[in-house]
């Protein structure tokens, strides 16, 4: 009886620590001493991190290396005719300002079973107090990993492209004039969704994020590799046609990756 | 000495769920303490851990000590009636502790990481328990000496 009474009055006693911090976390009166803990784990999970994906990232890194190098290129060219093309009709007009990128290491990347299973969700070494906002865009090379979701004093959270809750205007095709909607459906999948059934997407075809940024250049910048199609989905009853995408980049293997912070 | 060895496996636990996976390791650590140990330094474990998890993975501060300490205290409730020393009951209450844990974060695929959490739960309280028992019968084979 005496045992249980303790237990009940321990109980409470956290219990109403809990809530009181629960509480007031929504005020941000903690981010100074939580930014401390964070600061002081991070580099522990860096190097756990960094660790485990030296261990996997042994095998057919070249070749994966190359192929990607090689659809960049790829994507580069395809912008640079585009770029020459609206120079040569002088309509583009360049813009005053170009985005610099905030690389960060990637401190945690947790998923169902590590290596086996896609994160849904990157956690970084950069915070607040490097300037990074809640919607920026995150990326590899010129790969769009995701954007920001959560951010504290020193580390922020960033939500794949693959993520179930994902969802952003893209492009594909040769012209990259056939509009669509990418949706992450978690499990490192991710699906092309709202296309006319007029347009024509063939395997292969890389996807290019639209753009969406505001005037200080943040959020989601144009031309960013999404991934290739591997999969069309056309039915004649449906009003619009689908494709299965896969992305070209291992997130699993990233221990960098650069934050567009605009200005 | 033992406690310290215990809180520095949890916190190596809060480090790998944070960095690694989103199975709750650091609460079926936690029941299996509750249930072999049956001390009330595990509230304050639990307290900690929470609170250490919820800044490394961005969640709102108190909201998994919240949680840890509900579950436990539950545990703790049960225990007073039934025997909860078993693997049963841990695969039991690692399972249901979990599934609602999962759901409550809003991590995906609730259903199959339970199921994985509980067995992974009955595999801890499993290690625990010999660790235990050799401790117990040192401790014995001192007191005899």
């Amino acid at each position: 009886m005496q045992k249980g009474k303790k237990y009940l009055s321990i109980f409470i006693v956290f219990l109403i620590l809990s809530a009181i911090i629960f509480g007031l976390s929504k005020t941000g009166i903690f981010s100074y001493p939580a930014s401390f803990v964070s600061s002081a784990f991070s580099p522990v999970q860096s190097r756990f991190l960094h660790f485990t994906i030296g261990i996997k990232s042994f095998d057919n890194r070249n070749l994966k290396e190359e192929n990607l190098m090689l659809l960049s290129q790829m994507s580069d060219y395809q912008k640079l005719k585009e770029q020459n093309k609206s120079l040569l009709d002088q309509f583009q007009t360049s813009s005053p300002k170009s985005p610099s990128l905030l690389p960060a290491d990637v401190i945690g990347a947790p998923s169902f079973i590590p290596g086996l299973s896609a994160p849904e969700n990157l956690i970084i070494n950069k915070g607040l107090k490097d300037n990074v906002k809640v919607g920026q865009a995150v990326i590899f090379k010129n790969n769009l990993i995701g954007k920001v979701e959560k951010v504290n004093q020193n580390i922020s959270q960033v939500m794949l492209i693959t993520n179930s809750n994902s969802s952003l205007t893209v492009v594909t095709g040769n012209e990259k004039n056939i509009l669509g909607v990418l949706n992450g459906e978690g499990s490192g999948e991710m699906v092309l969704d709202n296309v006319l059934l007029s347009e024509n997407l063939k395997n292969g075809d890389l996807v290019f994020t639209k753009g969406d940024v505001n005037l200080n250049l943040e959020g989601i910048p144009p031309d960013l590799i999404i991934g290739k199609i591997i999969s069309v989905e056309k039915r004649p009853s449906a009003l619009f046609q689908k494709a299965q995408i896969q992305g070209l980049i291992d997130i699993t293997k990233l221990s960098t990756v650069f934050i567009v912070s605009g200005q | 000495m033992r406690i310290w060895i215990l809180s520095f496996i949890l916190l190596i636990m809060v480090l790998i769920e944070a960095t690694f996976t989103t199975v709750p390791i650091v609460l079926l650590l936690l029941i299996s303490f509750l249930v072999l140990e049956k001390k009330s330094w595990v509230f304050s474990a639990a307290f900690f851990s929470g609170l250490a998890l919820d800044i490394l993975s961005l969640r709102f501060l108190g909201s998994t000590s919240l949680y840890f300490i509900i579950v436990l205290f539950i545990i703790n409730l049960y225990e007073r009636r039934f025997e909860t020393a078993n693997i049963y009951f841990v695969l039991f209450a690692s399972f249901i502790g979990s599934f609602f844990y999962l759901t409550v974060f809003d991590i995906r695929f609730a259903f199959p990481q339970a199921l994985f959490s509980a067995f992974l739960g009955s595999l801890i309280f499993f290690l625990i328990s010999i660790l235990s028992k050799k401790e117990k019968l040192g401790y014995k084979y001192r007191i005899g000496k």
